[in-house]
């Protein structure tokens, strides 16, 4: 089954369409007012924090900003930057804080959805956001996470598994 | 719970993420001058502290804060004359510097192990370690790195709350434990970690920058330290590791003998594992970090968030060491980072081998280096 696509569309990079980006330092601008809000709403549903996704995000630009003419694809750079960050991050702080991040609000069943998907394994929930945030499919979820096409579906499914037993 | 309501759920929370707006600090005057850390102001200060202090990597806390991209390009800041770098070794010997470990032999329940490399083109500089007392026993471990022009700007870090310092010409940041100092020679920056404060203070008049092996000191060193190894540049690289699904453990291969890591450890003491020297740094609150010389200035850095020192030794001694080709396959890594300087390994007949020994400690070489995990998490 494909995976939703429907309401908010995730901002998040495409991309085979960010190498038509000049590569100027306005062309970086656009580039970056065009990537960058989707990128820190998906690292801040992995990490689980606004502040350090923001924080991330702008240390991937500032990467992908010393190579502007030099990456072949920003999009597919700054992706990994984030996702590369968002996992060490997740190193230093395991498991997340106990504390709501303020995007969760106060519906119960979003707080319920967060309670659970913050005890996930960094991977699974970076998974979950990928395919269920995002709508992506398991083989861009495999380039983007740099694993093989066959380690999603094992993945999204103990993420599942855990999500459908404790929420149900 | 159905894959739509899970898409709606996400979709609301991702909605009330408030995100800032900062490109200016990006493409303004004064990243435009070549301060990588420029707009990294935001950043954890110890964590930023730390990664210039040689990288040195306490386990994977501070493995974890080198920025990260998978990309390599020309290294910008190092002098350009290597006198004291890295030592090479038999290329075969060097391409055998993948670690490999099974399941069963982690003592903790752990889920799926992956790989990964980690690539880091950040703090181009030397770097180096000072050591006094026994090498089975160091008293005191210095980690000493020094920045070119161009390289990391310790003007681009705030000041540290409650830290003091005695000098108006040097930065102090207090770790937990220890301190790092932060200063300027010339057009050169200076990092200086290690647990007393007073030693490190003794070294800032006496250490200068070097043309050729990036830094030097013009006097005898002070309180019984001495240079153990030489000096490493640090260069962009690529770094292979292993991690499980929840980062609980780390096993990651980085430049730098064993001693350079522990600068921000007090306690730290020699082991033998599988024959190899070995050394244990543990401070408070934390799990210890082993690190394993494995030759050619190389170590083998062994850290569990929830293993006791035990537990950590006894993981480090199952560790065996592969060949790239055979360490990818058994973890599945999919290598994206397109080096543009770093070769990759081609395969070698006899692909897994058990750490060999190699007898009794010797004196370790050289610094440390920085590395920045690639893959996610």
């Amino acid at each position: 089954m494909d995976p939703p696509r429907s309401d908010v569309e995730p901002d998040v990079t495409v991309p085979a369409d960010c190498a038509v980006v000049p590569r100027t330092d306005a062309g970086f601008e656009v580039f970056y007012r065009r990537e960058q809000a989707g990128q820190v709403r998906r690292a801040a549903l992995i990490v689980g924090s606004t502040q350090q996704a923001n924080d991330l995000v702008h240390d991937a630009f500032i990467a992908v900003y010393r190579r502007w003419s030099l990456v072949d694809d920003p999009g597919a750079y700054l992706n990994r930057c984030v996702l590369n960050a968002c996992r060490d991050a997740l190193r230093r702080r395991r498991p997340l804080p106990t504390a709501l991040p303020e995007f969760v609000g106060d519906r119960a069943d979003d707080v319920a959805l967060w309670e659970t998907l913050r005890r996930l394994p960094g991977r699974q929930r970076a998974a979950v956001v990928l395919r269920y945030w995002e709508g992506r499919t398991e083989i861009e979820i495999a380039d983007v996470l740099g694993v093989r096409p066959g380690t999603v579906g094992p993945l999204l499914t103990r993420a599942l598994r855990t999500l459908g037993k404790e929420l149900s | 719970m159905s894959d739509q309501h899970l898409h709606d759920r996400l979709s609301a929370m991702a909605g009330r993420v408030v995100v800032d707006d900062r490109v200016s600090e990006i493409t303004g005057e004064s990243y435009a001058r070549a301060q990588p850390f420029a707009g990294r102001r935001r950043r954890t200060l110890p964590f930023a502290v730390a990664a210039v202090s040689l990288g040195a990597a306490c386990g994977i806390g501070l493995v974890a804060l080198r920025s990260s991209d998978g990309d390599h390009e020309a290294q910008g800041n190092a002098p350009a004359v290597v006198e004291t770098s890295v030592v090479g070794e038999p290329v075969e010997a060097a391409q055998r510097n993948f670690p490999i470990i099974d399941e069963a032999d982690i003592p903790v329940p752990v889920s799926g192990l992956w790989g990964s490399y980690s690539t880091s083109d950040e703090h181009q500089g030397w770097s180096g370690v000072l050591v006094a007392g026994p090498l089975d026993h160091p008293t005191d471990v210095v980690g000493v790195a020094a920045f070119p022009t161009g390289g990391f700007q310790p003007t681009s870090i705030g000041p540290s709350p409650g830290a003091t310092p005695r000098r108006p010409d040097v930065q102090e940041f207090p770790l937990d434990p220890g301190f790092t100092l932060m200063f300027k020679h010339g057009t050169t920056v200076f990092s200086l970690v290690g647990q007393d404060r007073e030693t490190l203070y003794s070294l800032v008049d006496v250490v200068e920058p070097a043309t050729n092996s990036g830094y030097r000191f013009t006097t005898e060193l002070p309180r019984g330290l001495r240079e153990v190894g030489g000096h490493v540049e640090n260069r962009p690289g690529r770094w292979p590791n292993v991690s499980d699904e929840s980062q609980s453990i780390s096993i990651e291969v980085l430049d730098g003998v064993p001693l350079s890591f522990f600068a921000e450890y007090p306690a730290v003491e020699q082991l033998a594992i599988a024959g190899r020297a070995a050394w244990i740094g543990t401070k408070p609150g934390r799990a210890p970090t082993v690190a394993i010389d494995i030759g050619s200035n190389k170590s083998l850095l062994v850290f569990g968030h929830d293993l006791t020192r035990d537990q950590v030794v006894e993981m480090a001694s199952k560790i065996r060491l592969a060949d790239e080709p055979t360490w990818r396959e058994r973890y599945q890594v999919v290598d994206r980072s397109a080096p543009v300087e770093t070769a990759v390994a081609p395969a070698i007949s006899s692909p897994v081998v058990s750490v060999p020994p190699t007898g009794a400690a010797t004196g370790p070489a050289a610094g440390s280096t920085k590395a920045v995990s690639s893959g996610v998490g």
